[in-house]
């Protein structure tokens, strides 16, 4: 569906050429919503403007639908961005016409009789819940409302794709879940791939089935979604990652928290993680029954990602170290993963950080 | 109301003495803002935009061609305005057929407003937000629809508002149109009211200018509230 290979892009300026996007090359399918997460300035935005190429590319092939975009005149261009919808951060939208004058604007050259627009208008502003906004201005319109008008315009012709550059990010939470579900019912009705540029994996996590993840203008990661949550390789993936599952934030809490500060001889706080059935196991009551290994929960979190549950527990681990190793060894039988924790005194605050892998009980 | 005429005869003699004359003055003047309006706002407006989408990150980049535009404002903004009617003589002669009168002096004023108003309409549109130039190439629009769907209907308040400045900058110039024998109000304030120390002749004389400037700025502040969504 798209294909982007070996895409470079820089920009130059008098003193020095700064490298946007780096060799990257990513394949994204039909029916797709294909995330990439990354900070600002990681190159994304610039990423994601070379698939409409609203941004040429320095380097490199730009392939939708089969057609190879860089080949393309001005004019055919401008069709082929007709089948590739955008929708952006600050929406956009024109001020001096209505909601309708808006998405009419989109159908401007389209072959349909001027009967056809409006009535095309009229589908589509329903389509996205506003069908009573009809004739008012985009300043009298929430964000959330201008996101919709902004989708509603970018669905205008019919297209396949559909790019959002931070789409969410201007939003508040309830608005951008609403907006994130309108645009997986979009991709379960009408087929449309979708490509979601964000610095939120909470975006990723809620509606993606692929992520990559950029740094410096290139992918470091990527994956499908389950994939990437549960094993995770690069650094700057897991930080995504800790933060989108809030482990970070339950990390630092526990740093300031006295249970961790006074923990038995025969204690140990553990991060377990698992994916999959394994969340339907009684595992903490196992732990008791088998080994007499207490557990308190310190956290506990459970996503659910494309229907695979994958949970987060921190706990602390009390029995004997016989016993705390038989219930180890259990509990990775069991495709848990096991991961030691253990408390550092920075300068003027404490934090909670994993143990180097060999330490593990 | 034969008292009210009596007391204005008393003190404005002059002006009192030739209304007629008053009269044409400012119908020359309202006549050169308009025709002069009109053609260097449609001069003026196809400049700007052409600044505007051959400059960097415009939608037809050509430095070139935006170098060549920038210079040649740059160079008419730098001639002044009294000096501008005598240099265009020439010129004027060959538009108009002469170089003296009301007619002749709207080449000159119509030349002298376009390098100003250009800019004008370079900085009116640079308002808008690039966001939505950007989200109209997006939807495949060509650079004829950018232009009229976008920059010159989102532009549409600044426009009025840098249109509204011009004339009244313009109406400024047409004072000067008495050098080449144009009439209007500014060289009836001098060639009447100053020369023969009939002092009520200029003091009417501006007046009816101000009043002018004052209607202008009205209709531009009633477009600008309708053109704002």
């Amino acid at each position: 569906m798209i294909e982007l290979k070996h895409i470079d892009v820089h920009f130059e300026t008098k003193e020095h050429i700064l490298h946007a996007v780096r060799d990257v090359s990513l394949t994204i399918e039909k029916g797709d919503i294909y995330g990439i997460v990354g900070y600002s300035g990681a190159g994304k935005s610039t990423l994601v403007r070379t698939i409409n190429l609203l941004q040429r590319p320095s380097n490199g092939t730009v392939h939708v639908s089969g057609q190879d975009l860089l080949g393309l005149n001005a004019k055919d261009l401008r069709s082929a961005r007709k089948k590739i919808g955008m929708i952006f951060q600050h929406f956009n939208l024109m001020n001096a016409r209505t909601v309708a004058g808006n998405v009419h604007y989109a159908l401007r050259s389209s072959s349909l009789s001027s009967e056809e627009k409006k009535l095309k208008v009229t589908e589509l502003l329903d389509l996205v819940g506003l069908a009573d906004k009809h004739d008012v201005y985009p300043s009298q319109l929430s964000g959330g409302q201008k996101q919709r008008v902004g989708i509603a315009r970018a669905l205008a012709n019919d297209p396949e794709v559909l790019l959002c550059d931070e789409a969410t990010s201007a939003l508040d939470p309830k608005t951008t879940l609403s907006i994130l579900e309108l645009l997986k019912d979009l991709n379960d009705k009408l087929g449309l791939t979708i490509v979601i540029i964000t610095h939120e994996m909470e975006v990723i996590k809620e509606i993606c089935n692929k992520v990559a993840v950029m740094e410096n203008g290139s992918v470091v990661e990527e994956g499908d979604i389950v994939s990437i949550f549960t094993d995770p390789k690069n650094a700057l993936t897991q930080e995504f990652i800790n933060t989108a599952t809030h482990i970070d934030q339950a990390l630092v809490k526990l740093a300031k928290h006295p249970s961790i500060l006074d923990l038995h001889d025969n204690d140990t706080v553990v991060r377990l993680s698992f994916v999959g059935q394994s969340t339907n196991e009684p595992l903490i009551a196992s732990l008791y029954s088998r080994f007499t290994v207490t557990t308190n929960i310190l956290y506990g979190d459970i996503e659910i990602l494309y229907d695979t549950p994958i949970g987060n527990l921190i706990v602390i681990l009390s029995g004997s170290s016989q016993q705390l190793k038989q219930a180890v060894n259990y509990l990775e039988s069991q495709q848990v993963t096991v991961q030691q924790l253990e408390k550092i005194q920075l300068v003027n605050k404490s934090k909670v950080i994993p143990l180097n892998r060999e330490k593990i009980i | 109301m034969n008292r009210l005429l009596n007391w204005l005869e008393t003190i404005a003699p002059n002006v009192w003495a030739i209304p007629d004359r008053i009269l044409q003055s400012t119908w020359q003047t309202i006549y050169m803002t308009l025709i002069a309006a009109v053609i260097a706002g449609t001069i003026g407006i196809t400049f700007g935009v052409i600044l505007v989408i051959t400059n960097r990150r415009g939608i037809l980049e050509k430095p070139r061609l935006y170098n060549k535009l920038e210079q040649f404002i740059n160079t008419g903004r730098s001639v002044p305005f009294i000096i501008l009617m005598a240099l265009l003589a020439p010129f004027t002669r060959f538009i108009v057929g002469t170089t003296i009168g009301t007619t002749a002096a709207i080449v000159p004023l119509t030349i002298g407003i376009i390098p100003f108003y250009s800019r004008q309409v370079e900085n009116a549109l640079l308002e808008v937000d690039p966001g939505i130039v950007e989200a109209a190439e997006s939807m495949g629009s060509s650079p004829l629809e950018i232009i009229f769907g976008v920059y010159l209907k989102e532009g549409l308040p600044s426009l009025v508002r840098v249109s509204a400045v011009s004339i009244i900058n313009l109406i400024g110039l047409t004072t000067m149109a008495g050098v080449v024998g144009g009439g209007g109000l500014g060289d009836l304030a001098i060639a009447r009211g100053y020369n023969r120390y009939q002092l009520d002749i200029t003091i009417v004389s501006t007046l009816l200018i101000m009043l002018i400037v004052f209607v202008t700025q009205w209709i531009g502040r009633i477009l600008i509230r309708k053109t704002t969504h």
